[in-house]
């Protein structure tokens, strides 16, 4: 094999490709397959389509759905305070204070409380 | 699709049936292989055919079909032939007859990569201008240019190699 130039290259090719001599055109094969090729495309836009129906009806479905039901109850702070005797005592309510139903600090219960409060008796009653 | 499509896609089949696996060959090497490839490209170009109309130039439509199908099995066939286990490729020089040069120059068309095999043959052998390869493979026109001079470069240095290796 010898390619000179551009030409010559044209040449070659012409020789190589069209000795190719591909039997008659399969017209019926040709025409099944394409058939075929269009059912896929009309199925995967009917797939689609359901695909965003689904969406359409299940996202305002998830939006729209009840809240949670809240508490309304006022709710009990519960505080620890040691009283000088030892003895702890613990008042509250598992009702949820701010989402939560653990237990406060008492430095988070005593928070805007006056301090003479808190200091009578050794003992503050927080009261609800 | 209506019974006057259907008659002329066949008028139309018929007509570039022949060139379409010649461009198959020219890409693929193999001729059974381009026959699937042109007769893949015709099945697709049905099932689109009243789009395929009216784009203007069913012709175009169909060698970038065929373009974009070799490329993939070219890139599935290099997979499957560089599975390890798997007997090397024979050396192109080997494959290459020196007594007949249809199989020479096919044989070196293939060791080019695809893009520069697709410029050879539209510009070369379909006789088709910089500006319609660039349009058929939408690249640039220089990028044509570039990989036709590089392409005939290499189908030059790959022609002494193999007299070398041959000789």
């Amino acid at each position: 094999m010898s390619i000179v130039d551009e030409r010559d290259l044209r040449q070659q090719l012409d020789g190589v490709l069209d000795a190719i001599m591909p039997p008659d055109a399969p017209v019926r094969a040709a025409a099944r397959k394409g058939k075929l090729i269009q059912a896929g495309r009309s199925l995967g836009v009917v797939a689609g389509l359901a695909v965003v129906a689904g969406i359409g009806v299940g996202i305002p479905g998830l939006l729209n759905q009840p809240a949670r039901e809240v508490s309304h109850a006022r709710p009990m702070v519960m505080v620890e305070q040691s009283c000088g005797t030892g003895v702890r005592e613990i008042i509250g309510s598992p009702a949820p204070v701010a989402g939560r139903t653990g237990p406060s600090s008492a430095a988070q219960a005593a928070r805007g409380r006056p301090a003479s409060e808190l200091a009578a008796g050794g003992c503050a009653w927080l009261k609800p | 699709m209506d019974s006057r499509s259907e008659a002329e896609f066949a008028e139309f089949m018929h007509g570039r049936w022949p060139a379409l696996v010649r461009l198959g060959y020219g890409l693929t090497g193999d001729e059974r292989l381009a026959e699937d490839l042109a007769r893949a490209a015709l099945a697709k170009a049905y099932a689109s055919w009243p789009r395929v109309l009216r784009a203007g130039d069913p012709d175009v439509y169909l060698r970038r079909i065929i373009l974009n199908a070799s490329l993939g099995k070219v890139r599935r066939r290099r997979v499957r032939e560089r599975r390890p286990g798997d007997e090397p490729e024979p050396e192109t020089a080997q494959l290459a007859r020196v007594d007949d040069d249809r199989p020479a120059l096919v044989t070196a068309l293939m060791r080019l990569p695809v893009g520069q095999r697709s410029v050879v043959l539209l510009r070369y052998w379909m006789d088709m201008t910089e500006a319609q390869v660039a349009a058929v493979l939408g690249c640039s026109v220089g990028s044509v240019r570039s990989q036709a001079s590089r392409a005939l470069a290499s189908l030059r240095v790959g022609e002494d190699v193999a007299e070398e290796v041959l000789l």
